[in-house]
């Protein structure tokens, strides 16, 4: 076995030696001289001007960038504004619910019995308390509502010391507080 | 991959500072520039097209992917924008010489100016095919890519302008 392998080696050795031709070198030597030649072909430099170009596009992209991220922040804001105007007027106006309209007026009391002639307070908050329940079960609706409450049996106390056949100035300037009072907190609640 | 500088450079370049940009800028000008040049023969075109290939590469930076090296990402986008400037006077045609051999004897050519002469003379076509073969060290597939043509047609065309380059270059010899 060893045998065998000796000659073997012994063969392989002895085999020709193989010369490239000429030509690869020459290919070689063309190739290195053509990278030498052609790094020696002038290198252009760009003038000054290329950079201000590009430096001026940057700018104004950056610049156009940043104004339509204020453009839509700004839109984005109107249309926030308007969803949320339109969202509460819909809220207020479309939902079903009953509006309370209310309005004042003056009027000249020609008899005694014209102080009563108008819904009274309880009326129109119990009118309230229908339409929105959860207003009536606050503490300041009902510190309102105990007063006007209040104001109410006054009223109807001076009422009752009220002589239709002579004119009481002080009592009618009583009654007429009583009911301004009575209709500003109305308003408030309102 | 990027070395650490370019890296830096890059990372730069992303958050659009200006600094980092024209360092890029700097670095592959002038290689950039000769390139551009060199395809439009013109040095107006070769401006506009640093021009327009740069702010490519700005917007175009955060798809770099880092497969090739930057400057060969770099090289394809000029050569691309160099290319659009003389496409209208670029005309290929497809005929097979491909397996015929134009070897150019680069030991007998000693005027580099000459040289330069005789390529900027190729027709537009030839020296963009050339230029970006030889000099530039494209592939074929690669500029079949670029330029939007065939293999073959690449290969014909490079065949043809180092044939003409060998005619032009035997007079100056003569």
């Amino acid at each position: 076995m060893e045998k065998n392998q000796n000659i073997l080696i012994h063969a392989l050795q002895s085999l020709p030696a193989k010369n490239p031709s000429d030509e690869v070198w020459n290919r070689i030597n063309n190739q290195l001289t053509k990278k030498e030649k052609l790094a020696q072909l002038t290198k252009h430099e760009p003038p000054r001007k290329v950079w201000n170009h590009i430096e001026q596009q940057l700018s104004n992209n950056s610049n156009k960038r940043k104004n339509i991220r204020l453009a839509l922040i700004k839109w984005g804001a109107v249309a926030a504004a308007v969803f949320a105007i339109g969202y509460f007027v819909y809220i207020n106006n479309f939902n079903g619910h009953q509006n309370i309209n209310y309005s004042e007026k003056w009027v000249t009391i020609q008899n005694p019995a014209q102080w009563n002639n108008h819904e009274t307070p309880e009326a129109i908050l119990s009118t309230i308390c229908e339409v929105h329940p959860t207003v009536c079960n606050s503490p300041d609706f009902k510190k309102i509502k105990a007063r006007i409450e209040q104001l109410e049996k006054t009223k109807q106390l001076i009422l009752m010391q009220f002589n239709k056949y002579e004119p009481n100035t002080e009592l009618k300037i009583m009654l007429t507080k009583i009911e301004l009072e009575q209709a500003g907190l109305i308003k408030q609640i309102i | 991959m990027p070395n650490q500088q370019e890296e830096i450079i890059i990372q730069g370049c992303l958050n659009n500072e200006r600094h980092a940009q024209k360092a890029l800028y700097n670095k592959y000008k002038t290689e950039m520039y000769t390139l551009a040049y060199r395809i439009t023969n013109n040095y107006e075109d070769a401006n506009d097209a640093l021009q327009e290939g740069f702010l490519q590469v700005f917007q175009g930076l955060a798809s770099f992917k880092g497969n090739s090296g930057l400057g060969t990402w770099i090289h394809t986008i000029i050569a691309r924008a160099a290319i659009k400037k003389v496409k209208n006077k670029i005309h290929f045609a497809a005929i097979d010489e491909s397996n015929q051999a134009a070897t150019i004897d680069w030991s007998i050519i000693s005027d580099i100016q000459y040289l330069e002469k005789a390529i900027a003379s190729l027709p537009a076509g030839y020296r963009t095919v050339f230029t970006l073969y030889e000099i530039e060290g494209f592939k074929h597939h690669e500029i079949a890519e670029i330029l939007n043509i065939s293999i073959s047609t690449s290969k014909t065309q490079l065949f043809k302008a180092k044939r003409m380059l060998v005619e032009k270059l035997k007079n100056t010899i003569d």
